[in-house]
């Protein structure tokens, strides 16, 4: 009879403080939430208390949400914010670029890797070895479906440095393929 | 010239490839992105790079696993802790949209455009049965001269204060003369008529800083055109 209920007719029902649309708005949206926060932190115990605070905070701030954008990349914008804070705060962990030497370190020789291997195995551990930038806009726009537009809302950054972060961010993957012993022929 | 703006056209294509590939482009980026795509070899080469990097990209977050359902318990259990508490406060803004035909919209959708023009007057009388109001989500209906248009006036923009009882909001509203012309606004702000006259300068002001005194009340006062 009511359907199925849109994710703004949800979030208007969660401001009438209804469990039961937030209930439905987790099951819609924490699988994608979840991976875009362990992909960023490294650290699943860590992307499963940011993913709650995420879903709490939109518990208690719906009525903020405006309707501008999809409530998908809404909720990912306060995902990136909450993400960022805890990087930010991490004086401790690695810097991305130096976790990546320390993996290539570790690694065989790029012939070894490369015959050991195949192509899909190394573009995935290389795409690990990207920055936390880099790797949050491959992810965003390869697997998140996200318009350059909505890229920009949830790193608040503006949209022409959304297209030259994924371009870089694609160079560097190719760069790190190649060490790995794998040219693409690009750039 | 022509030579730049070719280039710089094709630089432009080149980076807007990713979003081509998720089908992420309007009509008119797509059809660039294509009539380029059939005369550029190199960046036909460069699509079957991208769609390598799409489809890897998209196995490695599939296989990044799933949070614990002991999450999904964590997080419903603090809402149902909190949903009690904010309850009250919900009922407030959920009722007040249903007053007004709004319902199933949220503030910050209902009160948008065309509705901005309409001014409607909800007596403080609301606000005493929408806060106090039955938990069971069942509003009290406005007695028809509770509600007209108004136009004219003096407006300000307040927020109460979480803290204030019914009672004491209405008594605020009726110790001053002051009436809910609009809202609740995304944050809980309403737009509340401070006098029927058009007041400027220090008039306008001793009345909000009158108002900005009742700081157990008001949280938030500023005027509004």
């Amino acid at each position: 009879m009511s359907g199925i209920r849109s994710d703004k007719e949800l979030i208007a029902q969660i401001v009438a403080r209804d469990q039961t649309a937030m209930s439905t708005l987790y099951a819609r949206h924490h699988v994608r939430l979840y991976r875009y926060l362990v992909r960023l932190m490294r650290n699943e115990a860590v992307a499963e208390e940011l993913m709650n605070e995420v879903f709490m905070e939109c518990w208690r701030k719906a009525d903020s949400f405006e309707g501008r954008s999809a409530v998908s990349t809404w909720l990912t914008t306060i995902a990136h914010n909450r993400a960022v804070s805890v990087l930010r705060k991490r004086s401790d962990a690695p810097l991305d670029e130096d976790y990546a030497v320390q993996i290539a370190d570790d690694e065989d020789t790029p012939e070894v890797v490369s015959q050991k291997r195949d192509k899909a195995e190394i573009m995935r551990e290389c795409m690990n070895r990207l920055s936390a930038d880099h790797r949050e806009i491959i992810d965003l726009v390869y697997y998140h479906d996200k318009s350059v537009a909505e890229v920009a809302e949830i790193t608040n950054i503006p949209s022409n440095t959304v297209k030259t972060r994924m371009f870089y961010a694609r160079k560097k993957l190719a760069g790190l393929m190649r060490e790995a012993g794998l040219d693409r022929g690009w750039p | 010239m022509s030579e730049k703006t070719t280039l710089s056209e094709r630089e432009e294509v080149e980076l807007m490839l990713p979003w081509y590939e998720t089908g992420q482009l309007t009509a008119e980026e797509t059809s660039l992105v294509e009539t380029h795509l059939r005369q550029d070899a190199e960046l036909r080469r460069m699509l079957e790079l991208i769609r390598e990097e799409a489809g890897e990209t998209v196995l490695a977050n599939e296989s990044a696993g799933m949070p614990s359902h002991a999450a999904r318990d964590r997080l419903m259990a603090q809402i149902a802790a909190e949903g009690g508490e904010a309850r009250q406060r919900g009922s407030l803004v959920s009722g007040l949209l249903k007053q007004l035909g709004l319902a199933g919209l949220s503030p910050g959708l209902a009160f948008g455009g065309a509705l901005a023009a309409v001014v409607i007057i909800v007596q403080a009388a609301v606000i005493t049965s929408m806060i106090g109001g039955a938990p069971t989500g069942e509003h009290p209906q406005l007695a028809s001269g509770e509600q007209q248009t108004i136009q004219g006036g003096t407006f300000v923009w307040v927020r109460f204060s979480e803290d204030a009882s019914a009672a004491a909001i209405t008594g605020l509203l009726r110790k001053n003369g002051l009436i809910i012309t609009d809202g609740p606004k995304p944050g809980g702000t309403f737009r509340v008529r401070l006098s029927d006259q058009e007041l400027t300068g220090e008039a306008q002001t001793a009345l909000i800083e009158r108002l900005r005194g009742e700081a157990s009340l008001v949280a938030f006062i500023s005027p509004s055109r």
